[in-house]
């Protein structure tokens, strides 16, 4: 016991924190831009604990890059309690932040590769953190070819709408969006994530895939990929499982002997393979 | 390692005067009861002490127009003694420090409480049928050599560890006392069960998928009682109660339930019993010996116990080690 340092830190602890500006995104998803907490360093493809005072604690994917470092952003389906309460938030007000968690992308191992991202629905929130990283300045150089394949279920459930004007402009990357069910004003590409990405003519060797969607779409789209041949080393996604501590201690998230939140939520399709189907 | 001999008239006065330093667990209680003062405070499990079975973790209020949080510290804890049996204690040593205080988040309310809570490891002589520690690595006279530890032994107590003289002088062991001791806690290994083959989590694991686990599982209940029992279950729920002032609550909660690890979008991992079941078994005797090296299980016997249904774990991991070859 004694051999332990004192711990100074409640690790439960939030650190409050100004909701900046909100953007309503569709329906049900609206962007949160947050003061960033202090010394809240964080890579791409992880996760935070966002705690509204006198509701609860959620955990979300912080959607901004580190690149971008005045603020953190956080894009949010209602679907309950503590997402109703965040929803009915204006700027100015507060929330509690505790994190970052998690893994996050390997981006050592992206590093010189092509990437193909593929986003479905909200699923292009996590995305979009290493997509800004790897767009910004000082990293783009770091990185091949940039392909992006978003697709949601019609052009309403489409989110980041401003930023994929953004990325449409930009002449190093190529951008696809998809919607299930078009409607009147609807330009674009019809069709489902894993039946446009069977058209595109992407060589399987020279990229590495990084899918996040809902877990029927990944499942899809993982298949096609490995149609493609991709290999399964060379696919990487995000899972979610139902959240508490979010730091390994609470015991509820686990897929076989891997903590989701520690250990994950990113994983290759590789170390998928490996693990009970469990989630 | 200082050693001695005590005369259990003096232990007990010892005990006896100085009562409010110490506690003991229920189980330590129904073994060593002859040798201790009546009126002792008696806990079910140690855990209760440094996990509680629920605790504010943090306030919040909504004061001048702004929202406050801060912690609630728990506070230093004075210096106590908890009396227990050897399965006891290593759940407290191997498995509650090994996930509280693992190095990268320590839980700093537990670190406060067990920082000064001294174990005080009662070796274990009249063993129940239900309890199996030999399987898991343990065994009735277990002790991490730096706690405290008592055995009875020759009409006397032996005692280990008790730099602070909390029992007294006593008389030291001689050479032939040592050599008795020694061979009998020899004798008393050899007569256990062996423990369960090292490759047992790694073979668990790959029958993941096994229909086995149906059977294993249905006549369970799901009514978590073994879990909140049991002295190395750890997993908690954090959640708020009150509106514009209240606090963050880190309460006890069970993988028996089927709400634990419901999703927002209404799937869950685990729907049913064999799920929740196989989860319970695999966790302490695959997850947990893969990840950190130990058993989540102490073999204490508690679970089949209080069972409203006769579960019983041991049968299942014979069972499991049987089928596994
Ligand atoms: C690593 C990670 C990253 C994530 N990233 C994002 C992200 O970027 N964006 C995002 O929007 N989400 C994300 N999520 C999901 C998000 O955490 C959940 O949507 C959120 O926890 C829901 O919380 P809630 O309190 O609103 O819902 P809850 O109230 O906990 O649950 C809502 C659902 O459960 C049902 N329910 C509620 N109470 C009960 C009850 N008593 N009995 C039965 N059913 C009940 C409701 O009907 C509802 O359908 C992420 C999850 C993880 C693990
Ligand atoms: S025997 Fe039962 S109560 Fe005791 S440690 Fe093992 S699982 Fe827990
Ligand atoms: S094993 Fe027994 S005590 Fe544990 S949940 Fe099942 S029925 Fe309840
Ligand atoms: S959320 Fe608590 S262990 Fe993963």
């Amino acid at each position: 016991m004694d051999s332990l340092s004192v711990p100074v830190k409640n690790i439960y602890l939030p650190e409050l924190v100004q909701i900046q500006e909100i953007i309503e995104e569709t329906r049900d998803i609206k962007t949160f831009r947050v003061q960033r907490p202090h010394d809240f360093e964080y890579r791409p493809g992880q996760f935070a604990e966002v705690f509204v005072p006198g509701k609860g604690e959620a955990p979300f994917s912080i959607t901004s890059s580190p690149t971008q470092e005045a603020f953190l952003e956080f894009s949010i389906k209602r679907v309950g309690t503590v997402t109703e309460a965040l929803h009915r938030l204006n700027p100015g007000e507060t929330v509690g932040v505790r994190g970052p968690y998690g893994n996050g992308f390997p981006i050592d191992s992206l590093r010189k590769q092509n990437l193909l991202f593929i986003g479905g629905g909200i699923g292009l929130a996590p995305l979009r953190s290493l997509i800004n990283y790897v767009l910004s300045a000082p990293y783009r150089g770091n990185f091949g070819d940039i392909f992006i394949l978003y697709g949601a279920r019609t052009p309403q459930d489409l989110v980041f709408r401003w930023e994929l004007e953004e990325w449409k402009k930009r002449e190093d990357l190529s951008l696809l969006v998809t919607v299930d069910r078009g409607d009147d004003s609807w330009r674009g590409r019809v069709g489902l994530v894993p039946e446009v990405l069977k058209e595109l003519s992407i060589d399987a060797k020279d990229f590495k895939a990084i899918v996040c969607g809902p877990p029927i779409m990944i499942k899809f789209t993982i298949k096609t990929l490995l149609e493609m041949g991709f290999q399964p080393g060379c696919i990487i996604t995000t899972l979610e499982m139902r959240m508490k501590c979010g730091l390994g201690k609470c015991g509820r998230c686990n897929i076989g002997p891997y903590y989701v939140c520690k250990d994950g939520p990113v994983f290759s399709y590789e170390e998928l393979q490996k693990m009970p189907e469990e989630y | 390692m200082a050693k001695k001999l005590v005369t259990p008239e003096v232990f007990r006065k010892k005990v006896a005067d100085q009562s409010d330093l110490f506690l003991i667990t229920e189980r330590a209680q129904g073994v060593y009861h002859e040798f201790l003062p009546q009126g002792l405070r008696v806990i079910k499990t140690p855990k209760e002490l440094i996990f509680p079975e629920w605790e504010g973790v943090y306030r919040f209020s909504f004061q001048d127009r702004s929202w406050k949080v801060w912690e609630i510290e728990t506070g230093d804890f004075s210096p106590r003694f908890l009396f227990l049996l050897p399965c006891e204690a290593r759940a407290v040593i191997e498995v509650l420090d090994g996930n509280f205080l693992q190095k990268d988040y320590i839980d700093k309310n537990y670190w406060q409480r067990r920082k000064n809570l001294h174990l005080i490891v009662l070796g274990c002589y009249t063993i129940p049928k239900t309890c199996f520690c030999s399987l898991v690595g343990g065994n009735p006279l277990w002790r991490d050599g730096r706690s405290l530890f008592v055995l009875p032994f020759q009409g006397e107590l032996y005692v280990e560890n008790d730099e602070t003289m909390l029992f007294g002088e006593g008389k030291s062991v001689d050479a032939r006392e040592e050599e008795t001791l020694a061979t009998r806690e020899e004798e008393l290994k050899a007569s256990l069960p062996p423990p369960l083959p090292s490759d047992f989590p790694q073979k668990l694991y790959a029958h993941f998928d096994e229909g086995i686990w149906k059977d294993l599982s249905w006549r369970c209940i799901n009514c978590g009682a073994c879990t909140f029992l049991c002295p190395t279950c750890y997993c908690f729920d954090l959640s708020v109660e009150g509106r514009l002032r209240g606090l963050t609550l880190k309460t006890w909660d069970s993988c028996m339930f089927p709400r634990f690890t419901l999703h927002a979008s209404s799937h869950n991992p685990r729907p049913t019993g064999k799920e929740r079941v196989r989860q319970r078994v695999m966790h302490k005797f695959s997850y947990l010996p893969l990840r950190e090296g130990y058993y989540g299980c102490v073999g204490c016997g508690i679970c089949r116990e209080i069972c409203p249904v006769n579960w019983d774990i041991r049968e299942t991991v014979e069972r499991m080690a049987k089928y596994l070859g």
